[in-house]
């Protein structure tokens, strides 16, 4: 199944990471972005925030990009690495595969409304 | 103006956080737990702090460390022997004044040749640790078992806990002076707060289980499910006290072997083997789990 013996990108890790997929942002901007991506299934606190960013940064999923002085505090952006990018790939393929196995198979009257059969990863939360 | 006193509430969470991580990241965290839109709030919510202190126990633990295994289990056993020798003192210090409370004013000396050396001696042991000295707390801890031994078998012949604490703590000081360059010590003021967390453990006042009524029951209970609720919400973020707090169990189960009980009355009773079973196990899983984590880095 897969590639890499990695284990699955916990849930905040994940939207943490995909936030940053439109580019860099500072703290505060992950975690409103979270909370839109995962149709706020996920607040993120600041100290929660800065514990997956610590572990992203330890593992070199993202990286500093840059610091600006805001309100007299130093703001610090973050970006996806380019390892950031392909191991957030390979969990959305992971979790549209598995989506898919069941989607495939649900009969169309158990289908969450709006859904349009396509394989969809909003419903699965990585483990 | 609001925003200011609630910056100040902020940064004065922000002081549990280690120093050098406050240093690179107290402006940024600030930043973040303020945000960009204006507000009228004075007081951090309780999310928030809460968060806050979890992170903060978190960095403590050694997550954002290079090697946050190697942390974890050689600052854990650090802080285990650190606070199987608090354990001791305590104990020692409790049946003391018992001792004189019940009649040894009437004879000091002996009170003092049977108990007292000891008290001291592994006082001495501890202070030594806490100081960071640790090779002078290895040999004061051999000595805190051998030398009132000599004076007095009164300890060792009744195996009470307190005799058995220098001697769990001796191989846990030795093994720790193998700790790897790269594995900074436990910081003194947080391996007293820790020690004093696991003595706080020892401290819920479980008695209330032995009595016949009710109430005693409920509230014992209760003291109970809510210190190990606490514990637990601790040390599930700093993982150093899963591993600190298994040796301190340990003095129970030895306590209780030394009391010649059957194997069935050990696995009963909840002080002896059961909870110290319980207690490797989560240190163990801890140490796995954390090490599964490192696993995936780049």
């Amino acid at each position: 199944m897969r590639s890499t013996s990695r284990p699955a990108l916990r849930e905040p890790s994940y939207f943490v990471l995909a936030a940053l997929l439109g580019g860099p942002l500072h703290g505060y901007a992950v975690i409103k972005r979270v909370s839109e991506l995962s149709d706020e299934r996920v607040t993120l606190a600041a100290g929660s925030l800065y514990s997956v960013i610590d572990r992203l940064l330890g593992e070199g999923l993202i990286t500093a990009d840059g610091e600006e002085i805001v309100n007299g505090r130093a703001r610090r952006y973050y970006r996806l690495t380019d390892e950031g990018y392909r191991v957030l790939a390979e969990e959305a393929d992971r979790l549209a595969r598995a989506a898919r196995v069941v989607m495939d198979r649900l009969p169309n009257r158990v289908l969450p409304q709006g859904s349009t059969r396509q394989p969809s990863t909003a419903r699965i939360r990585p483990a | 103006m609001s925003s200011d006193v609630l910056e100040k509430r902020y940064r004065m969470l922000l002081r549990a956080y280690p120093a050098g991580y406050r240093r690179e990241r107290a402006d940024e965290l600030v930043d973040t737990l303020i945000g960009d839109e204006p507000t009228d709030r004075r007081w951090p919510s309780l999310r928030e702090a809460a968060s806050l202190i979890r992170g903060a126990l978190r960095v403590h633990g050694g997550s954002t460390a290079a090697r946050p295994t190697a942390v974890l289990l050689w600052q854990g056993i650090h802080l285990g022997a650190m606070a199987v020798l608090a354990l001791g003192v305590l104990i020692g210090l409790d049946d003391l004044v018992e001792a004189f409370q019940f009649g040894g004013f009437s004879d000091p000396l002996t009170v003092l040749r049977n108990q007292g050396v000891h008290e001291v001696m592994v006082i001495a042991a501890l202070a030594a640790l806490v100081a960071g000295r640790t090779r002078t707390a290895a040999v004061l801890a051999v000595a805190a078992a051998v030398v009132p031994t000599v004076i007095s078998p009164y300890l060792f012949l009744n195996g009470l806990p307190q005799w058995w604490a220098p001697v769990v703590a001796t191989p846990l000081i030795l093994v720790g002076l193998w700790r790897p360059a790269d594995v900074p010590p436990t910081p003194r003021a947080n391996a007293v707060l820790v020690t004093a967390g696991i003595l706080a453990l020892h401290l819920i006042p479980a008695g209330g289980f032995r009595r016949v009524d009710m109430s005693s029951q409920v509230v014992a209970a209760t003291m109970v499910i809510v210190g190990i609720v606490a514990f637990l919400w601790v040390a599930t973020a700093d993982q150093r006290l899963l591993i600190a707090v298994a040796p301190t169990l340990l003095l129970g189960t030895l306590h209780q072997l030394g009391n010649d009980m059957s194997t069935g009355e050990l696995l009963r009773r909840p002080d002896a083997l059961p909870s110290l079973a319980v207690a490797v196990l989560i240190a163990g899983g801890a140490v796995v789990s954390t090490r599964l984590r490192q696993r995936t880095r780049a």
